[in-house]
């Protein structure tokens, strides 16, 4: 292994140790929908930078379906996470416990 | 100016994440192609993770909104049983991902990794139960069934509505518009070699009668050339195929499946006329070519047999778009430039334009009307398989 092989698996290193760090404050910080919009951009960034980086072949074919797999994606994630929010909505609120409230007698 | 911070916190998290993100699959292909020890990798990957939770904790207080660790005190054999699976499986995943990404493009491990949704709801509707809670205490009817216990287990309502099915199918229908346009070289290239198997399926008599066979349609319905193309004459984007017109085919024997192609000791001494004598008995027969000045595969010994192989830049050798290799029988590999030059220089030269993509998804075998050999000619397929060559 030469010495750019071993840049490649250190970064490689470092950024598997960093992402579910990143990951974990991303999803403290910013709503569920953010982070499925962040992860739609992810995976856009992933394709057009293998694509300059590695030359990935694509014909037009493949473009479209890979448009489509995109779109499936954001489809399916949007569908889940309304599916969440109407689960949420339905359940029951939790009782209020306020200690300080008198009993009415 | 609190408001201020919080937002500056926030994208900093999004900066970062998404820089780990979208790197990570790129790195990891990088990695694994310069190192190419999957599972060595991910050791090192888990390693340099434990590395940063280690500093984390050190740095981190306990109480950390984010990064507070909790170390539960109640590990047991239990615990490890109920864990150990998901850790395997978690395993499992990276690894195979990792070796995914040596022989595949990284695109192609992200069209085909956006199935994951709909596997893995196949597989939770008709395995995964998991304990469910009941609501309401159901009353029997029976008395007797009174002191019969609750069932421990019931099946979990999978929460699937219609636009989530169709949202999956949409993917799996992008999904297989991808794989459809990568395999294309190797589906038409399945084609013609089953086509070829015998008189009755030949491609040139099926294109002569306007009828193609059934088979075609089954695996991939695509108009056959016409036999203009067979005989010379300049076909719809204006080509020659010149090399057409010397063309032999022969029996070959089986190959198996969707597999790699493999034909062993090929006779190569019955030969028949291809295109059929119905197209060329009638003119006179070219006389050979003369030889070409010499060239270090034409002192190569002939080559008997092919089998298609695997060729990426990972093995080493330079194959990439637009570039050929080809193998023989003793074992002898050839690629290069000026082989795929020499392969292309029919009808297919306009096509070369060298790229680094480490796939290899076209086997097409022609038999050599020079060398008296067959050759597996491989290339990366993004035009269809479209390979003629000059021996």
């Amino acid at each position: 292994m030469d010495g750019l092989a071993w840049l490649w698996v250190g970064m490689s290193m470092f950024v598997g140790g960093m992402i579910s760090f990143s990951g974990f404050g991303l999803q403290a910080v910013v709503s569920a929908t953010s982070a499925t919009v962040v992860n739609q951009i992810n995976k856009v960034a992933s394709f057009v930078g293998a694509h300059l980086i590695f030359h990935d072949e694509l014909t037009p074919l493949m473009i479209v379906g890979t448009v489509i797999t995109m779109l499936g994606t954001a489809w399916y994630s949007g569908e889940r996470l309304m599916e969440r929010k109407a689960k949420q909505a339905a359940a029951p609120a939790p009782a209020k416990v306020d200690e300080e409230t008198p009993l009415k007698k | 100016m609190a408001m201020d911070a919080a937002l500056l916190e926030m994208m900093s998290w999004v900066v970062v994440y998404c820089f780990a993100s979208s790197s990570m699959t790129l790195l990891n292909k990088a990695a694994i192609k310069a190192f190419t020890f999957p599972y060595f990798l991910c050791v090192l990957q888990n390693l340099a993770t434990l590395f940063f939770l280690a500093i984390v904790v050190a740095i981190a207080p306990k109480d950390h909104k984010i990064f507070g660790l909790r170390v539960g005190s109640g590990f047991n054999i239990k615990m490890f049983k109920q864990w150990t699976p998901a850790v395997l499986l978690f395993t499992l995943m990276l690894v195979s991902s990792m070796s995914a990404m040596r022989t595949m493009s990284v695109t192609s491990v992200l069209v085909i990794r956006a199935l994951t949704p709909l596997v893995t709801l196949l597989v939770e509707m008709r395995v995964l139960s998991t304990p469910q809670a009941h609501p309401e205490p159901v009353v029997p009817r029976n008395p007797a069934h009174a002191a019969a216990p609750p069932p421990p287990f019931a099946r979990a309502a999978i929460t699937t509505s219609l636009k989530i099915w169709l949202s999956l199918l949409t993917i799996l229908g992008g999904s297989v518009c991808y794989v459809l346009a990568e395999v294309e070289g190797d589906l038409v290239g399945y084609v013609w070699l089953g086509v070829r198997r015998g008189p009755k399926t030949s491609p040139t008599r099926a294109a002569a009668a306007g009828t193609v066979p059934p088979s075609l349609f089954l695996a991939r319905p695509r108009p056959l050339e016409s036999p203009a193309a067979f005989a010379g004459e300049p076909d719809r984007r204006g080509v020659v195929s010149r090399v057409r017109q010397v063309h032999h085919w022969r029996d070959e024997p089986e190959h198996d499946g969707h597999g790699a192609v493999q034909q062993r000791h090929v006779d190569p001494a019955p030969r028949r006329a291809w295109p059929p004598p119905r197209q060329v008995s009638t003119a006179t027969p070219e006389p050979p070519p003369p030889p070409r000045p010499s060239t270090p595969h034409s002192a190569a010994p002939p080559l008997h047999a092919t089998r298609r192989v695997s060729w990426s830049r990972d093995t080493g050798e330079r194959l990439g778009r637009g570039l050929f290799c080809l193998e023989g029988g003793d074992g002898t590999r050839r690629s290069s430039d000026a082989l795929a030059r020499r392969i292309c220089e029919a009808d297919a030269a306009e096509r070369l334009t060298p790229s680094s993509s480490p796939r290899v998804a076209c086997a097409v075998s022609r038999t050599c009307p020079r060398a008296s050999s067959t050759w597996t000619v491989l290339r990366g397929c993004g035009w269809g398989c479209r390979c003629s060559w000059a021996a």
